[in-house]
């Protein structure tokens, strides 16, 4: 890819846009269950690092990946998944920053058929009151997740949450609505 | 300063039991109808007399206030009340299903046509068996539960909630409350830690049975972290419950309390804990925080005034609930409306 980057685990792959990400806790229970490669910072654009990732992704094989970008790297993650096409399961925004009205981004927001789920921390402060509803309705195929207790830093606020999360949905996408897990007892 | 009755949804026949939770054997069960019967139509004397609020708690397994879910006498009432402000006094989040609790109120304030009022709380030790709450947990799960109720209203679009307590993929809360945003939503301001949160989050306040002296340090702590956040709360921002038991004369009044000393905490009306007063060394072995003629009741109600308080929340202790009742409606309600 033209650059280094931080793996760790087994298992379909994922693509994090976030260098901070690497080696973190929320990294390593992410990985208890995917393959997790985390970039590191370069000074390519965010949608020369989403298209650098997808040509990797080809480059390698992979029939499906995953992309998840934090911040300012949101964007990467729905360049990364319009330049993978198909070969793009999911993509995740974490606490995005995410310039809703750059012309270039359009096409991506309203058309791309990639399942999106957008995470925001209730403690956010630089995110707008009403963000979780622009984002709902300006990306397609969106996911609004409020993650409780977390601010713009949500896989070190939670990482637990952020992995269950993030997990979940590169897991099963549309069927994310639908909770798995048994109430059952032995 | 506005006032609220708080009915109880009380057993209306005798139950030989102090203890909780009591055996539901002891539950006749038209009783248990007449008792509802009964509750529905203080409320609308309340109205008559009137009172400001009215105001429904949650309690369970026992036969004082027989309602486990305070949403659906409120809704009874609603539709045999038309001026009155409906308040929930309140929905324990602990032991709910926050987003189901969103609903309902949000029914409730459609079907009152806006008169909803709501204070959210985390139950007395002896209700977190109720479910299985774990009591170590509750008042974590009441901020959370609470922030969570507040986006289902608040929200335009579906979104999930991933919480330390609760986990929804979709949340979606049809009807829209008629109140815009919301119901005004009141906050426990009995420990530091609850006013400090109330007025963090810009809620309401609600105090129960301590001293004027206890009331005022509460309100204290409420406001500074209101001003903190970046509001001002007025008097109509806190609340205040206690017991009251009202007579032409102080000695009349006394009689009445210590006629009702001794009751056991499982059928205190208010949930009060009895013979303890909430550390009110004024309220006397019967737990009730204001006693008296008129007069000396009324101030009492100026004291707490003093204190930040604009809502008196008030149980008629030890029955005579229609002559306390007549009262509030000849000399009391209208001296309290003076209380300024």
């Amino acid at each position: 890819m033209g650059f280094g980057s931080v793996e760790i685990g087994a298992g379909r792959p994922v693509v994090v846009f976030d260098p901070g990400f690497a080696g973190s806790p929320a990294h390593l229970a992410l990985a208890k269950r995917f393959r997790v490669i985390v970039p590191n910072k370069t000074e390519l654009t965010p949608r020369a690092l989403g298209e650098t990732i997808a040509d990797w992704a080809a480059s390698e094989g992979l029939e499906t990946v995953g992309f998840a970008g934090a911040g300012a790297l949101a964007p990467a993650a729905l360049w990364a998944a319009s330049a993978a096409g198909e070969r793009a399961s999911a993509a995740v925004l974490v606490s995005p920053d995410l310039p809703l009205d750059d012309d270039a981004l359009q096409p991506l927001l309203t058309e791309l058929k990639t399942p999106k789920a957008v995470l925001i921390g209730t403690l956010d402060e630089t995110q707008a009151r009403d963000a979780p509803a622009l984002y709902r309705t300006r990306l397609s195929r969106s996911n609004v997740v409020l993650v409780y207790g977390a601010g713009g830093d949500i896989a070190a606020d939670r990482p637990d949450a952020f992995a269950r999360v993030v997990g979940d949905f590169l897991d099963r996408q549309a069927r994310f609505a639908f909770m798995t897990g048994s109430l059952a007892l032995e | 300063m506005k006032t609220c009755f708080l009915g109880t949804g009380g057993y209306t026949g005798r139950v030989a039991y102090r203890g909780w939770p009591t055996p539901p054997e002891l539950c006749d069960r038209q009783e248990a109808a007449n008792s509802m019967a009964t509750a529905i139509r203080n409320y609308k004397l309340a109205e008559e007399a009137g009172f400001d609020w009215v105001s429904i708690s949650e309690h369970h397994y026992a036969p004082g206030l027989m309602t486990p879910n305070p949403a659906i006498l409120a809704a009874a009432v609603s539709q045999q009340t038309s001026r009155v402000k409906i308040a929930l006094l309140g929905p324990l989040v602990p032991l709910i299903n926050p987003v189901r609790a969103a609903e309902e109120i949000a029914m409730l304030d459609a079907l009152s046509g806006g008169r909803v009022v709501v204070l959210f709380l985390k139950g007395t030790p002896n209700e977190h068996a109720t479910y299985g709450t774990n009591p170590a947990e509750t008042r974590e799960i009441t901020q959370e539960g609470v922030e969570l109720i507040l986006r289902a209203w608040t929200e335009p679009q579906p979104f999930s909630w991933e919480g330390k307590y609760f986990q929804f993929r979709t949340v979606s809360v049809w009807p829209r409350t008629v109140q815009d945003p919301h119901p005004p939503v009141f906050y426990s301001g009995n420990s530091d830690e609850s006013a400090e949160f109330a007025g963090r989050m810009g809620l309401s306040c609600a105090i129960g049975f301590a001293p004027p002296p206890k009331v005022k340090q509460q309100v204290d702590i409420y406001m500074k972290a209101a001003r903190a956040a970046g509001w001002e709360p007025t008097r109509d921002n806190v609340l205040y419950r206690g017991r009251m038991i009202i007579a032409e004369t102080d000695a009349a009044a006394q009689e009445l309390a210590e006629r009702i000393a001794g009751v056991g905490p499982g059928t205190t009306p208010t949930g009060a804990p009895a013979g303890a007063g909430g550390g009110d060394p004024t309220a006397g072995p019967a737990g009730v925080q204001f006693l008296g003629s008129v007069e000396s009741v009324v101030k009492k109600a100026q004291a707490l005034h003093e204190a930040g308080v604009g809502i008196l929340d008030v149980a008629f202790a030890g029955g005579g609930m229609s002559r306390s009742m007549e009262l509030f409606g000849g000399a009391f309600g209208p001296a309290l409306q003076e209380v300024a």
